[in-house]
């Protein structure tokens, strides 16, 4: 008997597992396939505004994505640059195949992980607890349950006409476990994304094509990591025309999405090529990035292209663009249908409500990218493994972590799509920098016992407290606050960790502490909990519309219902005073 | 806007006066003056609050009056006005004047109209409700421009990799100059509002000998006015309180009351709760059955126990009160302090304090915008602009994110 079960291999059950093996607990890790370990069903990228945040904040509390990336990325790219620190986020491309190897050899050799390959068919659950699931293989009895499932839920593909099942391509599909939940009382939807065709390098012309470099001096996902090991490559730039477009829109009765093969939704923000053609017929051309998916492979992404149209008209438009004309197709493009479990199912742990012992996360709850299911399986993996130790839950608040803004919005709002990290989802955002990831975060890590030596985190912080102080007292942070003083200037010789931070902290200090006041308040509304049985029907007066959000929500706080759409200030009055009293 | 203000025409030079409080309806009134001699005629005069043209209601300068709604001082006070030059207003000339200077649109004057003149309770909350349209739409209209620039500036930031127009520095900084623009010239037409001025009024009200007039004594140290309108020998008492905010307070007779000789009083005096922003419904807490639904339908309030130190205190909600040991007031007026500072659920007035502080803070929030422009970047003008957009959404209900992410998508494309 295990400890844990994580049912999937990929970017959640990664994190899922490793922080569950490291915080002590033998876990069994099942897949259907052990070789796909952390693959990049798509984008051959992590990282990304926003999405850049997540990673260091993954890698702040103790989780592997950003050292991974480190150890396979083949070009770096700090985005942003130009505006300020508060909204610049590291990208890296990775050869996908060392970066799945990476991850394979690191759960093999991990003391308390066991791979296995299976198919999960239940989830099995005994007086409201989870108490381990049944493969086709075998049973696998556990004391806590994490199901990292991403497309492979009944996972069904579109290429044109054609439909086959499997989660990603040439590979299977999972089809009972979603109706193991559904019987077990959870909603269950359904959700679309798509990938665009791979091309071989060798057809390609790079001379008609832009080429886009790495940085120079590429900066490292990782608080750890001292020097890249992977040699640097480039990317290239090209555009689709009007030639494209027309050959789209004379075969849009061929696109699933539009011919309503396809009904599930999918994201607005990464729409297929077929979408930005028809939603935006003034632009004249579209972008399109020619990413390597391996250092020296010959499989290019044409990122920017995504399409579920028939293999020909995919031919017909690809070639048309400049650089294309003779594309080599090594895979089509296609859109994915899969089933999910709307995330407000869950508590701020991804814990679900209905089963105790039973935890979710990755795009099982409807969310979309490698950056928001690793962290989410890491803070499902801790949570699993505070449980079992009957320790407190950890949950991270909207002020601290682009992970406790994601888990707080998937819980409280409605979604229509797939959930994407934005920075502008994240009301604190001049806190939480990507820079300051570390700062923020690795306490925590240290407290749960993901991160041991804290004596270097000790020695900076105190250096950077003493550098302001002085600062201070000279009257130099003044001088700082001009927009073309640097740090160096006013206070040279400090190590690079130490100073970059001084000069964000005292140039921004206004903001800061405004943001800082802001905080404040939201945690004043945070600290007032609802009672997770409150029965709202004993509030006189509260609208229908607001008992229904609230008790479909069940929000835990006060600041929590605060964030609930259909909740009105006036509601929140009513709400307060009942707690009040 | 400058070429409306010379819509105001040259036969608006006279200087009119009117009582713009419905006659009988309030406890106190307001007289009201706009034209060229307002200021000067009614400066000096107890209670007056002068407001310089153009700035007001009406473009105009304009003076208030406020006293106490006695029949016999109005009258006074409207002949000491008249002789120094001013003349009565027609019926519904103030609204004349604010439409024909471009204040207000022919929706808000004809719910204005409807307002002042409006006899039934009904009709008069009709009215209000349209007017608070009217005021919500101009919100909402300040509130897009806003998400407009927003969605701009963040889309500048979360998708700077991609092929997108990027906002230029110095037109963001145009744009949230005009919203900020925009909302000052709301916020004025707002600060001569009688529905903004008017303290909120709290209503003591329950059956006969249920410890009202005892707790309204120990509430308001035995200050009272003594409401005098003809035709009754009974009447509501009131009271100007702190209660964490300035309220009117109201004795009411008793709900009960109803069939004796003063009918009208007690008629008057549902009238008064029906208008209140906020009920203390007093029971006796000797008496056993005591009802929380006794509560007017619709009204916020509060149940309030009397005599608790003749009964041993019980009951799930509502507040423990003696009027004889001071028992559970500072309780209450923090409750009724909480409840009106924040806004009054459900009652109909709603452009209350709150939401006039919120937007105070938008306002901020957008001319800090325009000078972050200046010398820091996008993300702080985004910042502002997130601040501004939270504080209108505080007024409007409307959720930012979705708004600004629904903007986004809708404007740009984006995505691999």
């Amino acid at each position: 008997m295990h400890d844990v079960v994580v049912v999937g291999a990929g970017h959640a059950g990664i994190e899922a597992a490793l922080a569950c093996a490291r915080m002590g607990h033998e876990t069994l890790v099942l897949t259907l396939s052990v070789d796909a370990t952390g693959r990049m069903s798509c984008n051959p990228a992590i990282g990304g505004l926003a999405k850049g945040q997540i990673v260091r904040e993954i890698d702040a509390l103790g989780g592997e994505m950003a050292r991974a990336t480190d150890a396979t990325g083949i070009q770096f790219r700090m985005l942003n640059t130009r505006k300020g620190p508060a909204v610049r986020s590291p990208r890296a491309q990775c050869d996908k195949n060392l970066y799945e190897r990476h991850m394979t050899r690191l759960l093999s050799s991990e003391p308390r992980i066991t791979l296995v390959e299976d198919t999960v068919e239940e989830v099995r659950v005994e007086g409201g607890r989870a108490v381990g699931v049944r493969g086709r293989k075998s049973d696998y009895p556990a004391r806590a349950v994490i199901l990292t499932t991403g497309t492979f839920l009944k996972a069904l593909q579109h290429c044109g006409e054609v439909k086959r099942t499997g989660g990603r391509i040439h590979e299977p599909s999972a089809e009972r476990l979603s109706d193991n939940l559904r019987g077990l009382g959870f909603e269950v939807g359904r959700l679309k994304t798509g990938t665009p065709a791979r091309i071989r390098r060798g057809s390609i012309d790079f001379d008609r094509t832009k080429i886009q470099h790495g940085d120079p001096e590429p900066v490292p996902f990782s608080h750890f990591t001292t020097s890249l090991p992977q040699p640097q490559t480039v990317c290239w730039i090209t555009w689709t025309g009007e030639p494209a477009h027309e050959i789209i829109r004379a075969n849009l009765h061929r696109a699933p999405m539009y011919s309503g093969q396809i009904t599930s939704v999918g994201p607005r923000y990464c729409p297929s090529i077929e979408d930005k053609v028809v939603r935006f017929r003034e632009k004249t051309r579209h972008q399109v990035f020619i990413e390597p998916e391996t250092l020296d492979g010959e499989s290019m992404y044409l990122n920017g292209v995504s399409t579920s149209t028939p293999p020909d008209v995919q031919e017909a438009f690809i070639r048309t663009i400049p650089g294309l004309e003779k594309a080599e197709f090594l895979r089509y493009g296609y859109a994915v249908e899969y089933d999910y479990a709307p995330p407000h199912q869950l508590r701020p742990t991804l814990e679900t409500r209905r089963v105790e012992g039973l935890w979710f996360a990755g795009q099982i709850n409807g969310t979309s990218g490698y950056e928001e299911a690793g962290g989410q399986g890491l803070v499902a993996g801790i949570n699993a493994a505070l449980k079992l130790e009957g320790r407190p839950p950890f949950v991270l608040r909207r002020d601290e972590a682009y992970i406790g803004v994601m888990i707080d919005d998937l819980i409280r709002l409605e979604h229509r799509e797939p959930y994407r990290m934005f920075t502008s989802r994240a009301e604190y955002r001049l806190l939480l920098r990507s820079d300051n990831a570390d700062r923020r975060l690795m306490p925590h890590a240290f407290a749960l016992g993901l991160l041991r030596d804290r004596t270097a985190f000790d020695a900076r912080e105190q250096a950077i407290g003493e550098a302001i102080r002085e600062l201070r007292r000279s009257g130099r942070d003044a001088i700082l606050r001009r927009p073309e003083a640097t740090i160096d200037e006013v206070l040279p010789g400090l190590p690079r960790a130490v100073a970059g931070q001084v000069e964000i902290e005292l140039k921004y200090e206004g903001y800061i502490r405004r943001q800082e006041g802001a905080v404040q308040k939201f945690r004043r509304l945070e600290s007032k909990i609802i009672p997770e049985k409150f029965n709202y029907s004993r509030i006189r007066h509260l609208r229908f519309e607001a008992r229904e959000k609230l008790e479909r929500v069940r929000p835990a706080s006060l600041g929590q219902a605060s964030r609930i759409a259909g909740v009105t200030p006036a509601d929140l009055q009513l709400l307060m005073v009942h707690l009040g009293n | 806007m400058a070429g409306r203000r010379s819509r105001t025409s040259s036969a608006d030079a006279d200087t009119i006066v009117a009582v713009a409080t419905p006659p009988g309806a309030g406890l106190r009134a307001v007289v009201r003056l706009s034209g060229p001699d307002a200021l000067a005629i009614a400066s000096g005069l107890p209670g007056a609050v002068l407001l310089r043209g153009p700035r007001t209601s009406t473009r105009e300068d304009v003076a208030e009056i406020h006293l106490p709604s006695s029949p016999p001082l109005v009258r006074r006070l409207l002949d000491s006005v008249l002789r120094r030059g001013a003349r009565p207003a027609r019926p519904g000339e103030f609204t004349l004047r604010a439409f024909l200077s471009g204040r207000i649109d022919l929706a808000q004057a004809e719910a204005v109209e409807q307002l002042i003149s409006a006899e039934g309770e009904e009709e008069r909350r009709a009215a209000v409700d349209q007017l608070q349209g009217a005021f919500s739409s101009r919100v909402r209209a300040i509130e897009d421009q806003v998400l407009d620039l927003g969605a701009d500036a963040e889309a500048a930031i979360d998708f700077a990799d991609q092929d997108i127009e990027v906002l230029p520095v110095e037109e963001a900084r145009r744009r949230a100059e005009q919203a900020r623009a925009a909302l000052e010239l709301l916020l004025a037409e707002c600060a001569s509002r009688r529905i903004l001025e008017v303290r909120p009024v709290v209503a003591l009200c329950g059956r006969p000998n249920a410890g009202k007039s005892s707790l309204f004594n120990a509430l308001t140290g035995g200050r009272a006015i003594v409401t005098d309108v003809p035709g009754t020998t009974r009447d509501v008492l009131a009271s100007d309180v702190e209660m964490g905010v300035p309220v009117r307070l109201l004795d009411t007779a008793g709900i009960q009351e109803a069939h004796g000789p003063d009918g009208d009083a007690v008629r008057r005096a549902r009238a008064a709760v029906e208008t209140a922003d906020l009920v203390l419904l007093v029971v006796d807490a000797t008496e056993s059955g005591a009802r929380e639904d006794l509560l007017p339908r619709g009204r916020p309030g509060i149940l309030v126990r009397s005599k608790c130190d003749l009964a041993p205190a019980a009951g799930p909600s509502g507040v423990d009160t003696s009027a004889r040991t001071g028992q559970g007031l500072d309780e209450l007026r923090r409750t009724v302090g909480r409840l009106l500072s924040e806004g009054s659920p459900g009652a109909r007035f709603r452009l209350d304090l709150r939401q006039k502080a919120l937007l105070h803070e938008a306002r901020e929030a957008l001319a800090r915008s325009v000078g972050g422009a200046l010398g820091l970047g996008m993300e702080f003008v985004a910042l502002d602009l997130r601040a501004a957009l939270d504080s209108l959404g505080g007024v409007t209900g409307r959720n930012v994110e979705e708004g600004l992410l629904d903007r986004i998508f809708s404007r740009f494309c984006l995505g691999k």
